[in-house]
């Protein structure tokens, strides 16, 4: 039945697609609640990108209508407008300032900068594998060193293992929760393990990805924003893209000691790359942190949902701290997903290092429900 | 009734008209912050802002509406969005009558010419520009220490090639703006061919970079764009924005044509999702409008023609402009006009090194826009004569 309106809704186009937000929107505020329900334009599921399924609410919306031209928006004129205010939220938000910030297109430009900059053809990047690929990949395209260190048998970061290679390293790429393996470590680990990578080689630069850090509900997970703002050698990089609700706006950022924001942005030169809407999208983003909430309370509950629907199939998965789950089908992940995408379901591609994990983002109940009913006959054919 | 700011923001209709939106949506100043390195102070809503070469209008209602029908995509990626990267690299590929893999998107051109110094001035090579020309290879060179020689532009205020060939041997990035930024002058497609063609003997492996960014507004006929023959001829690379005729500087969409080799090679290095699903819609409708493009042009060129007519009858000589701004020779500092401008509400371009104490840059804005500024201008004008 909700799948049958869904549907129905798509079929509507585009159009009605946004009276409908807008609508919703006042409804929901109306209601007193602050997520809106947005549906994806496109007809197969698309639980692959890790991406936030609700939406970034109406509150960025209305912003970036404001950016088009809706009354009491003129910011939208002027393109650097925003940019000053921005930095200077951030950084009240992490509990610093302006100096602290360094905004980019997508956390992807903040990694890619990183990688850059701390990087030389001799001393290159240390990364955990799997993981995201951004930093690795682009030192590898700039034809600096890569050295690749394997997981712990908990699919976690294998931070003891990087810790003995990290005499020749420029850049150690932290994934903190980890994607595609959803595993985190205690921030206490964390932090001693980086003050030690540090302490063995003090001119490397420890580069921590917390894209998924919202979704974390483990009260034994810290953000590692507080020593990157007192240590120039500790940079954490943050998005507008998974929890916000905002992948299509790229807009991420860099937080650091204020050395480090200026050697990052001094190599890059100023923002270039952010939209006007994005830039005003984050900035409502950052006015409404209840949205954010809600929507990790939401995620929390379809993921342990799903995770209960894949052990009920006899099916483990790590013990996810992200907006996705990382699944042990015990079958080659590739027909896994090559059967999911023939059936309309659209999941994260595997890696090779664990041929038989599948990487599921969670999506909406209504996008669950029928991805469930797609997973069991898949997994029950087998 | 010509659409004004101040009357739009003063309009008791919440639902405001595409029109109005498009105006809107033409972010202002980036040239400006880009060159001053600082932001912009927001203006006064009724500032004439005509210092950025911006499309005063924005992009065309079916660029606005298009953008209206994804914000419900906000939170997807432009992979997984509808339309989405590959729909708008095919469409770009189709209205250039080029391959896909001979396109490449930028979050503006900026992208494209950043890469591309990155790419190709590498191993001591180094930097062929004019001078006073569109800065961005300038200030890339500077970021990362390379040579970068800046050829002046010749008493025409036309781009000096011919200088610009014998500075080229060994070269590794050459920068061509045609039409060029600030001067507004623009050359004939023979030499532009023929200073390819010598580049080529004299630094085979340099990436010669034509930037177009203003192609849409040029009206001499004898005018041609260089993307065929950068489709054919390696390491040569037009790029275009939508951040002029398209009134688009705010979404920030550029692209790269040329090439595969040398298009390859800056795929490598893009940043990957880099134009947001905004940028994609809006553009895909923009490509499927060339109507909007033709009206944009003949409305850049009564105004340009005007206010050319109103610095001709006091006496200032301008460059025949091919472009949406005028480079005026007003013989006297450009700081000073500016200041005096800016205090009658009307804000026209930075310096333009080396040509500050004689020439200023003013964008075209509206013709109602224009007129004001003229009015000003008068004013500014009449009172130092």
């Amino acid at each position: 039945m909700r799948i049958a309106s869904r549907r129905h809704f798509i079929k509507v186009g585009a159009g009605a697609a946004v009276a409908f937000i807008g609508a919703r929107g006042r409804e929901a505020q109306a209601a007193g609640q602050a997520i809106t329900s947005i549906p994806v334009g496109a007809t197969d599921l698309i639980l692959s990108s890790n991406e936030n399924p609700m939406g970034p609410g109406a509150h960025v919306l209305d912003a970036v209508r404001g950016a088009l031209g809706s009354s009491g928006h003129g910011a939208g004129r002027y393109f650097f407008g925003q940019q000053a205010e921005l930095n200077e939220n951030l950084g009240k938000a992490v509990g610093g300032t302006k100096e602290n910030i360094i905004v980019g297109a997508g956390s992807s430009e903040i990694l890619r900068v990183a990688a850059d900059v701390f990087t030389t053809s001799k001393y290159g990047v240390l990364t955990p594998e799997p993981t995201f690929g951004t930093a690795p990949g682009f030192a590898a395209t700039l034809g600096r060193p890569v050295t690749r260190i394997g997981l712990d048998a908990k699919l976690r970061v294998d931070l003891e293992k990087m810790e003995s290679v990290i005499d020749d390293i420029g850049l150690v790429y932290l994934c903190n929760p980890n994607n595609p393996t959803a595993t985190t470590w205690p921030g206490t680990d964390l932090r001693a393990s980086i003050l030690r990578m540090l302490e063995r080689n003090p001119h490397t630069t420890i580069l921590v990805d917390e894209a998924y850090h919202e979704y974390v509900t483990d009260p034994e997970h810290e953000t590692m924003v507080p020593l990157a703002l007192e240590n120039p050698s500790v940079i954490v990089a943050r998005t507008f893209s998974k929890a916000y609700g905002m992948a299509g706006l790229r807009v991420g950022y860099g937080v650091s000691h204020p050395d480090a924001i200026k050697k990052m942005s001094d190599w890059r030169g100023m923002d270039m790359f952010t939209s006007v809407p994005g830039r005003l999208g984050a900035l409502a983003a950052l006015a409404h942190p209840d949205h954010v909430a809600l929507e990790v309370r939401r995620n929390e509950a379809l993921r342990q949902k799903t995770r209960e629907f894949f052990q009920e199939l006899g099916f483990e998965g790590t013990e996810s701290q992200a907006n996705f789950v990382y699944i042990d089908i015990r079958r080659s992940n590739e027909a896994f997903i090559k059967a999911c995408r023939e059936r309309g379901v659209r999941i994260g591609s595997g890696s090779k290092l664990y041929p038989t994990h599948a990487r599921v983002t969670i999506g909406t109940e209504v996008e669950m429900e029928r991805a469930f009913e797609v997973f069991d006959s898949i997994l029950e054919e087998a | 009734m010509p659409l004004t700011r101040r009357g739009f923001l003063s309009g008791s209709s919440s639902e405001p008209s595409l029109a109005a939106l498009s105006a809107m949506i033409s972010a202002r100043g980036h040239e400006e912050a880009l060159a001053s390195g600082r932001p912009l102070k927001p203006a006064a809503n009724d500032v004439i802002r005509i210092n950025g070469n911006e499309n005063p209008l924005g992009p065309g209602s079916r660029a606005i509406e298009a953008v209206l029908g994804v914000l419900g995509q906000a939170n997807r990626y432009p992979f997984n969005s509808a339309p989405g990267d590959p729909d708008l690299t095919r469409q770009l590929a189709s209205f250039f009558d080029a391959d896909p893999a001979e396109v490449v998107v930028g979050a503006g051109s900026s992208e494209i010419l950043r890469n591309a110094v990155r790419l190709f001035a590498v191993d001591g090579k180094h930097i062929v520009t004019a001078n006073p020309s569109y800065g961005s290879p300038v200030t890339e060179s500077k970021k990362l220490g390379l040579e970068c020689r800046q050829v002046p532009v010749d008493a025409d205020m036309r781009l000096d090639l011919e200088a610009m060939e014998s500075e080229a041997r060994g070269a590794g990035f050459v920068y061509v703006c045609n039409p060029n930024n600030p001067t507004a002058t623009v050359h004939p497609p023979e030499a532009i061919e023929s200073f390819i063609a010598t580049i080529r003997g004299r630094a085979p492996e340099a990436l010669i970079l034509i930037d177009e960014a203003y192609h849409d507004y040029v009206t001499d006929p004898s005018h041609r764009s260089m993307i065929p023959l950068a489709l054919t001829e390696p390491n040569v690379v037009v790029a275009r924005t939508f951040s002029k005729a398209y009134g688009m500087a705010g979404l920030r969409l550029g692209v790269g044509i040329g090439h595969k080799d040398a298009i390859a090679k800056l795929r490598r290095h893009k940043l990957s999702a880099n134009a947001n699903v905004l940028a994609i819609a809006a553009a895909t409708a923009s490509l499927a409008d060339p109507d909007h493009i033709s009206r944009e042009r003949a409305r850049n060129l009564e105004a340009r023609d005007f206010t050319r007519a109103f610095f001709d009858k006091f006496g200032f000589d301008s460059t025949d402009s091919q472009t949406n701004f005028l480079f005026v020779e007003l013989g006297r500092p450009a700081k000073d006009f500016r200041e005096a401008s800016a205090k009658r509400g009307v804000v026209v371009a930075r310096d333009f090194p080396p040509m500050e104490k004689t020439h200023c840059r003013i964008s075209i804005g509206t013709m109602e826009e224009m007129k004001r500024a003229c009015d000003a201008f008068a004013d500014v004008l009449g009172g130092a004569a």
